[in-house]
């Protein structure tokens, strides 16, 4: 009953979204995450992540493929779940490599936190000092992409791949014009990977860490 | 003994149809494979290695002492990737994230820091094959080489160093004809290297027409010499024969039963049934020789017979299955059963 009554809700959704990525796609041409040829339908550039492969399943629920499990509570980071594991899944060193950039590997941060290799995902952000690591409240601490911190770069209170990068980012080019956070968002990066805001003198790190 | 097999797949195939969710989320998974295992049992859990996730991640307080008196530490697993396996009792892992090549020998294991004295930059290791003679050979991603590790030699070197590959990932070898088969995902292409390292040919170019890849990560020689590649990004499986010549495909994007998602290790048994790990349904699917889905094993989670991200398989003479479950560190091993 509930898909049913959403359903035109989704579709309508769905075929703004892909229009937008059409556009917005059409016009790049080194997004690291097109995974296509250029002359490809455009359906097939947003194939690995936007799927509807099952043809008996149209429900919305099938379009993006995240997986997630009732029965873990990620607060471990080793265990990736949520949005992150539909990136690592690719960034596992076979399909994509992982890389930061040199200005994060040289980043130091208060208290000796090493994230010269990777900035722990899919872990719930502190709402309480947690050792020596001192976050900002998310929930009242504007991120300097239109809401606060919660809203605009948490998921489920979470912090995720997503939360720094977006995939639809063009490094290059125009935006992705239905990608929201990037279009309102006057601290992109373009020399950096899909990042949402700059990493020059730690712009995006000081968003949540307070130093 | 071929045809009772496949008559025995089919069969289970009409009851894993009936029985089986066709969307494989990770909640219909568990909940599915745990009633359906028991009754449907193609393949049977053998061992994992780690033993145990405590002993993954606790240290004995003996184990304590001995490494600050001697500095050896035991050999644990925190990704692995690919396997290279003997039989259930002797098989080497390659663990991406501490860099190494584990020998895994009685469940001990001793590990060998991949480290060459021409080496650069960081590594990211992938897949490994045994070239008979010389050695095993491992696959870099991110430093663009294939180390050599000669039989019982403990430091690694970079096989032909001249060579030059973009991205290599999937690795085989292909005894009929004496060849190293490697795939370089970056250039959308297989590249044909003699036993000594030296380019042969190539094999395709990016693209989604028969033939053509679009990030290829994985490759499997079977003893016929027939080639399987997982075609990644084009969400399918493609065949060659020995020589290069395109044969079939099968597969396509999607999240239900036999389709991909994340295609990783693929492997074939002795029967010609294609088995593919899915990183991202944290399962092994197992296709016949037409691309039929036959049955699947595996579902998101921590306990035996589950996975956290599946990357490699191999399977040997016997027909035991190895998987690397590489967010839960530990290696699976399996059996066919019922292979006569």
């Amino acid at each position: 009953m509930k898909l049913k009554l959403y359903k035109p809700f989704y579709i309508i959704s769905f075929s703004i979204l892909f229009t937008g990525c059409f556009n917005g796609y059409g016009q790049q041409v080194n997004n690291p995450h097109k995974f296509s040829a250029d002359n490809w339908e455009f359906t097939e550039w947003c194939n690995p992540c936007h799927v509807h492969g099952s043809k008996t399943d149209t429900s919305p629920e099938g379009f993006l493929l995240s997986y997630e499990s009732d029965s873990i509570t990620s607060t471990d980071s080793t265990y990736i779940s949520g949005i992150s594991k539909l990136c690592y899944t690719c960034h596992d060193g076979i399909a994509a490599t992982i890389s930061h950039s040199n200005e994060l590997s040289q980043l130091k941060l208060k208290g000796g936190h090493n994230i010269t290799n990777a900035h722990p995902v899919s872990v719930f952000y502190p709402t309480k000092k947690r050792g020596t690591i001192k976050l900002h409240n998310p929930n009242t601490t504007l991120s300097g992409l239109g809401g606060t911190i919660a809203e605009d770069m948490l998921k489920n209170g979470r912090v995720e791949c997503t939360s720094c990068h977006d995939p639809h980012f063009s490094m290059q080019t125009t935006p992705c014009s239905s990608c929201p956070t990037i279009n309102s968002n006057q601290n992109a990066d373009n020399e950096s990977v899909s990042l949402l805001k700059t990493i020059k003198n730690g712009i995006l790190c000081l968003t949540c860490h307070d130093l | 003994m071929n045809k009772l097999i496949n008559l025995y797949f089919l069969l289970a195939l009409t009851s894993a149809i009936i029985a089986v969710p066709n969307k494989l989320t990770a909640q219909d998974t568990i909940a599915s494979n745990k009633g359906e295992m028991a009754e449907m049992s193609f393949v049977r859990w053998v061992s994992q290695f780690p033993s145990t996730q405590k002993e993954q991640t606790q240290k004995g307080l003996f184990e304590r002492i001995g490494k600050f008196v001697f500095g050896k530490k035991p050999t644990v697993l925190i990704k692995p990737v690919a396997v290279f396996a003997h039989n259930p009792e002797m098989f080497w892992v390659v663990d991406q994230k501490t860099t190494s090549l584990a020998l895994i020998n009685q469940q001990k294991g001793s590990s060998l820091k991949l480290k060459s004295t021409n080496e650069e930059g960081v590594s990211a290791l992938v897949d490994i094959c045994e070239l008979p003679g010389k050695g095993l050979l491992i696959t870099d991603s991110r430093l663009n080489k294939i180390f050599l590790v000669p039989p019982g030699n403990k430091e690694a070197t970079i096989f032909n160093n001249s060579l030059s590959l973009q991205q290599p990932t999937g690795i085989a070898y292909a005894k009929e004809r004496d060849e190293i088969w490697v795939l370089e995902t970056k250039a959308h292409r297989i590249a044909v290297l003699n036993s000594k390292g030296r380019l042969l040919k190539t094999i395709g170019s990016r693209g989604n027409a028969p033939g053509e890849f679009n990030f290829p990560t994985h490759i499997w020689i079977d003893r016929k010499g027939q080639v399987y590649i997982v075609d990644s990004m084009n969400f399918r499986v493609q065949i060659f024969n020995s020589e290069g010549k395109w044969i079939s495909m099968f597969g396509q994007a999607g999240d239900g039963s036999g389709y991909f998602a994340r295609p990783k290790g693929i492997a074939t048994d002795s029967h010609g049934n294609i088995y593919v790990a899915d990183a991202l349904f944290h399962t092994v699917q197992i296709f016949n020789k037409e691309g039929q889905l036959l049955y699947f094993f595996g579902s998101q989670g921590r306990d035996k017979g589950q996975f956290w991200m599946p990357l490699g398989i191999f399977i040997d003479d016997k027909d035991y299955i190895y998987v690397t479950d590489s967010f839960n560190s530990r290696v699976q091993i399996f059996q066919l059963i019922n292979n006569g």
